[in-house]
């Protein structure tokens, strides 16, 4: 860039409508992307087959998938904002599902096991964050160390897959309230949390870490604070999910959280969340998880095997991951220019 | 001076060491001859995944996609030769897979720019997939017979699994130690921007680990397989943690840039001699994953803070 | 009152003083210049003043009251407002969340309202007379001299009490500049007091009221401006004593055979067509200021950065797209930032060295241990490199002996054009007249070649012709006798009759 050709002002001008469709421009298709997902993959089901989309309990049966991916996404974006990633998340649901399969409670008791499990979630976010923070590992290796942890603890209370979590707990959880699934009022939740979380101070920080530590420090973000609070939002979302996958499941597994450090990422990505920090939205991931968990239906509106889903899900994540790194490349070399 | 340079190779081989003595004092069947061949046919699985996996995190990267690449290695072997396809056709067409996957790790790493981590949990993903599909969620052939006679056999005394690792430690050992291969490896890792304006094409360098890793993982598969009698779909759940482990505990850096095949070779044997000991202690499985997770945690630590002493002494760090 | 006073100042790191003892005195109410060439401890300075880092020794104090801020934070709420050179705002959060970092509007419960977030950023821009617009944009989409003039305002916003602008103007246009002055007078006319620290001497006598000039990290006068011509600020800031370091020059003859040509050859935007030629045993620097294209000249021609034009080297000519295509056709450079660029820190002094030159000392993809020792050892011999074994890590060198390994790794390659980035900065006079003499060396046997400094007095006194940038131009070529002042003048500016030769 040139010194002669810049422009003193801070905006390039222009009428209100250009403002909008510059804001828009900017935002770019990385914002649309993860809407335009579920649009396809679920117009295409619907096209296929209806049943999936509109039959009766569809709705329930997909939010209900959709709130556990929803709850570790959440939590996995709030690290990914800060340039880090959170492995550590399959121990945790594994641990909070082997605790609830294990131990049987009622009434006021299951609210404090909950409780419990929860901030057992916080502690091993704690640990995470201070690891990280402190230590200066690389979150990825930091967290694979804790997942093997966690994971050990699970398969030390649970041995194998089974128990029985509290039916007290499923009917809690599972159903309608106002005619509308527990599932969606969850997931509602989420996304109204999103809404006022995305505006205080500690994602702007979040965001600052992850778009340029050096000058974060500068400006006065208490880095390790921040970057453990992210650890612990995620371990306690983590934990959140555990307990839901256990009410779904009526029963518990050591290794039920393992399968969500990929789509926890996957949906992540998906909903536009740049994995070299500083930008993306919680409310986008949620949108990302749910459009990775159309995946599986839309195997099965095409009457293909499936464990093809599995499959097209790994895709997705790498197809995903791959455009927004060479996006990022070329955003580097012209920023470089 | 020498012995200096290598402190932290040597101290994972004084780890195993003393871990074989503690072995060795609770029960002196742990020492013997029948045991010990076992301990190390078991550390050779993990070594020779490990090649790979210690060339990727020389690099700063590191290759999840392991678990899945060994296991479908092994499946498609067993699958192909019940069909009726000759040995030696199914293992040159499995190793050629794993050449596809690791090419396409090492692509999106080093050309796409996609971290490591996120291209081979994604690649891991995708291989469980296929293999899924493939054999439909199980698997009923019964692997090669020809494959278990070579592996179970002995070769002049010792088990054939051992010349075979003993090869790939020279090999490894060689690779890092002697050639400009090595040389560029290290250097991306310790600092990729100097590698690149001393005239290393670190993309074309950074492709490599992720092959290896793969074949490492392939070959891996067909020798479990060859072992332990069978082809299942969660034999490669193991090797992901410990063959990371093993590189760590081998001294590496996971920031790039240090570490050797030797210590690999020697946290290969301290992971197994773990593995062995836990149970003298009535400690399960358990108890082995949180073990190895506290090690790679400790592991890591230690060569985090010795990079930083070697880089001390500098104005401008 | 707010007068800032440092007495004493000290600070070095690792081996290097930056600060030896630097006093300065700035009243309230005052505009203070403090001037100084490249490395005379301004930024450092700068960077006590605003708890980047802490001194060593000496005081500081603000308004009789001692300051040792331990952190950013504490230098700001202590009064200290600076503007960073190299800026100090999140490229992905948007302009009004820069600006008003910490001081946001209406916070409840850590919630910030963005309604008022962007009015109270409107309104600050406005406060200031600039347009607001979109302050919703990230800072990442604006231009340099906007994102400077945003930090200027986020500054002034903490209403701090001393405000320390460290070349805020180096990005500016001239109408910026002066609505900057305009508020910089506003500002010291108030009660406060203002440290201004730029190159452009112009600048200097048009804004302050008083001047400190630095050199060597320690104060070496000062006054009125009105007492103190150019000249003078000049001759203070070079000092005079110029110690016999360089080799003598030995300009090539006019009909001297070309060794390298430049054929309007370019980066744009930042640098722009030139042309050049390089003679037969003729060294040649590139200076002027900070940023002003000589990094784009240097990266275009070892591929580093995409470049225009054509290069002639011999009778060939070359198109470089990576620094391994520029190093086969015989471009070598030595980078500006040894520790981030140059060397791999933890790996030993051999690797380092015989690095660049695998290719030519292996065979089938092994490095022939014998012809690798002998390469090593020849480069340790020839630059005296002191190291108790070639297999320790470089890091453990001093500033020096590192840069010579760095030099052997580049000179192993036997270049025919070779580069140095301001290959001196930070490094002992030994190794600096080490590193003059190889320089000699190399343009004698017929290398061309090409080097930038930071430090007037060694181009002058190194090249047998200076080119010095502007803005990505060619401002003066300058040759024969060649003093520090026609350098140090063709680069700030304002002299533009000068400017040919």
């Amino acid at each position: 860039m040139s010194a002669t050709t810049a422009d003193p002002r801070i905006d390039g001008g222009g009428r209100p409508l250009q403002r909008l469709l510059r804001a828009a421009g900017r935002a770019g298709l990385a914002a649309w992307m993860p809407y335009l997902y579920v649009a396809v993959l679920g117009g295409a089901i619907w096209a296929l087959q209806p049943a999936l989309i509109d039959g009766p309990g569809a709705v329930d049966v997909r939010f209900s998938a959709v709130v556990p991916l929803a709850l570790v996404a959440f939590g996995q974006t709030l690290v990914m904002f800060t340039r880090g990633i959170d492995l550590a998340v399959g121990g945790v649901i594994s641990t909070a599902t082997a605790l609830l399969a294990t131990r049987g409670a009622d009434g006021a008791t299951l609210w404090l096991l909950i409780a419990a499990v929860v901030a057992l979630g916080g502690v091993a976010g704690l640990i995470n964050g201070v690891a990280v923070a402190v230590t200066r590992l690389q979150p990825f290796i930091v967290t694979l160390a804790t997942w093997s942890i966690f994971g050990g603890v699970a398969l030390l209370i649970l041995p194998q897959e089974g128990g029985a979590s509290p039916p007290a707990l499923s009917e809690a959880l599972l159903g309608s309230v106002l005619g509308v699934p527990k599932a969606v009022w969850v997931v509602a939740l989420l996304l109204a949390l999103w809404g006022w979380l995305r505006h205080t101070r500690l994602i702007t920080d979040l965001r600052a870490i992850g778009s340029d530590e050096q000058r974060a420090r500068l400006i006065g973000v208490p880095i390790a604070r921040r970057t453990i609070q992210a650890y612990v939002l995620s371990g306690l979302f983590a934990a959140l999910a555990g307990v839901w996958i256990a009410a779904q499941t009526g029963s518990g597994s050591p290794t039920a959280g393992d399968p969500f450090i990929l789509s926890s990422v996957a949906a992540v990505v998906l909903g536009g969340t740049s994995i070299f920090g500083g930008t993306g939205s919680a409310a986008a991931s949620i949108v990302g998880a749910i459009a990775f968990l159309l995946i599986p239906d839309l195997i099965a509106a095409l009457q293909l095997e499936s464990f093809w889903s599995t499959f097209f899900q790994g895709a997705l994540l790498i197809a995903a991951v791959t455009v927004s790194s060479i996006a990022a490349q070329l955003k580097r070399r012209r920023g470089a220019a | 001076m020498s012995l200096a340079r290598h402190r932290t190779v040597l101290t994972a081989y004084a780890i195993a060491l003393l871990l074989f003595a503690v072995g060795t004092l609770h029960s002196l069947d742990f020492a013997a001859p029948s045991q010990l061949k076992t301990m190390l046919v078991y550390a050779s699985f993990i070594g020779i995944i490990g090649l790979g996996q210690t060339l990727c995190i020389l690099t700063g990267g590191i290759d999840l996609s392991v678990p899945w690449t060994l296991t479908g290695a092994a499946v498609l072997t067993s699958v192909m030769t019940a069909e009726g396809r000759p040995l030696g056709v199914a293992i040159a067409l499995v190793l050629a897979l794993a050449l596809v996957v690791g090419l396409l790790n090492g692509i999106g790493v080093a050309y796409a720019g996609v971290p490591p981590i996120i291209m081979t949990l994604g690649m891991n993903g995708a291989l469980q997939g296929l293999l899924l599909v493939y054999t439909d969620g199980g698997i009923s052939a019964n692997p090669p017979q020809g494959l278990t006679d070579f592996v179970l056999g002995d070769t002049l005394g010792l088990p054939t699994q051992l010349w075979i690792w003993a090869a790939v430690i020279a090999l490894g050992c060689a690779l890092l130690s002697l050639t400009t291969f090595g040389r560029r490896l290290y250097a991306i890792g310790a600092n990729r921007r100097a590698a690149e304006l001393a005239g290393v094409r670190a993309r074309r360098v950074l492709v490599a680990p992720y092959v290896i890793s793969a074949l490492g993982a392939a070959v891996t598969g067909l020798l479990v397989m060859g072992f332990t009698g069978q082809a299942f779909l969660t034999m490669g759940d193991p090797y992901l943690f410990s063959s990371a482990v093993a590189v760590a505990v081998g001294g590496a850096s996971i920031l790039g840039g240090s570490g050797h095949y030797a210590g690999t070779v020697a946290g290969a044997l301290v992971l197994t001699l773990v593995a062995s000991l836990l149970p003298l202690f009535s400690l399960g499985t358990a108890w082995l994953q949180i073990a190895y997770g506290l090690i790679l945690l400790a592991a890591v630590y230690a060569a985090g803070l010795n990079v930083t002493r070697k880089k001390r002494g500098s104005p401008d760090a | 009152m707010r007068d800032l006073v440092l007495s004493d100042v000290q600070k070095s790191y690792g081996g290097t003083r930056a600060l030896r003892g630097a006093s300065l005195s700035a009243r309230s109410g005052e505009v203070h210049g403090l001037v100084g060439e490249n490395g005379a401890g301004k930024s450092t300075l700068v960077k006590i003043l605003s708890g980047a880092v802490r001194a060593d020794g000496g005081s500081v104090a603000l308004d009789g009251r001692a300051l040792r801020p331990r952190s950013p934070q504490e230098a700001r709420r202590a009064g200290i407002g600076t503007v960073f050179q190299e800026l100090s705002l999140i490229p992905d959060l948007s302009v009004a969340a820069n600006l008003l970092y910490g001081i946001e509007p209406r916070v409840r419960a850590g919630r910030i309202s963005t309604g008022a977030l962007h009015a109270a950023a409107r309104d600050a821009l406005a406060r200031f007379e600039l347009p607001a617009g979109d302050v919703s944009r990230p800072v990442r989409e604006l231009r340099l001299a906007e994102r400077q003039v945003l930090e200027i305002v986020k500054t002034l916003l903490h209403e701090p009490q001393v405000l320390i602008l460290d070349e805020a103007t180096s990005a500016l246009l001239p109408e910026q500049v002066a609505w900057l002055f305009a508020l910089v007078r506003r500002f010291a006319a108030a009660g406060g007091c203002a440290l201004f620290i730029s190159h452009r001497l112009a600048e200097i006598e048009s804004l302050c009221d008083r001047v400190t000039v630095f050199r060597a990290g320690a104060d070496v006068g000062g006054g009125a401006i009105g007492e103190l011509p150019e000249a003078r600020l000049v001759e203070l800031m070079l000092g005079r004593a110029v110690e016999r370091i360089y080799p003598p020059k030995a300009p090539a003859a006019r009909d001297a055979e070309v060794v390298c040509e430049l054929r309007s050859f370019g980066a744009p935007p930042r640098l722009q067509p030139l042309d050049l030629k390089l003679r037969h045993g003729e060294l040649v620097g590139v200076g002027g200021l900070d940023g002003q294209g000589q990094a784009e000249l240097f990266g275009a021609l070892f591929g580093t950065v995409p470049a225009a034009g054509s290069v002639l080297l011999g009778a060939r000519e070359l198109r470089c797209a990576s620094p391994a295509a520029a190093l086969d056709a015989g471009i070598a450079l030595v980078p500006e930032d040894r520790a981030a660029e140059g060397l791999c820190l933890t790996l030993g002094v051999r690797d380092n060295i015989s690095l660049g030159s695998l290719g030519g000392i292996s065979r089938l993809g092994v490095v022939d241990r014998a012809r690798e020792r002998r390469l090593v050892a020849g480069a340790v011999g020839e630059l005296q490199i002191k190291v108790a074994d070639v297999r320790d890590p470089v890091g453990g060198l001093s500033g020096g002996n590192q840069q010579k390994v760095l030099l052997s790794r580049v000179l192993a390659r036997s270049p025919r054009l070779l580069l140095l980035y301001d290959a001196t900065r930070g490094v002992d006079v030994g190794t600096k007249t080490e590193i003059y003499r190889l320089m000699r060396e190399q343009a004698a046997a017929g290398v061309a070649v090409l080097f930038y400094s930071s430090d007037a007095a060694e181009l002058a006194a190194l090249a047998d012709r200076v080119l010095v940038l502007h803005d990505g131009v060619v401002r003066a070529q300058l040759s024969g006798e060649i003093s520090e002042e026609e350098i140090v003048a063709a680069a700030v500016g304002g002299r533009r009759k000068e400017a040919h030769a």
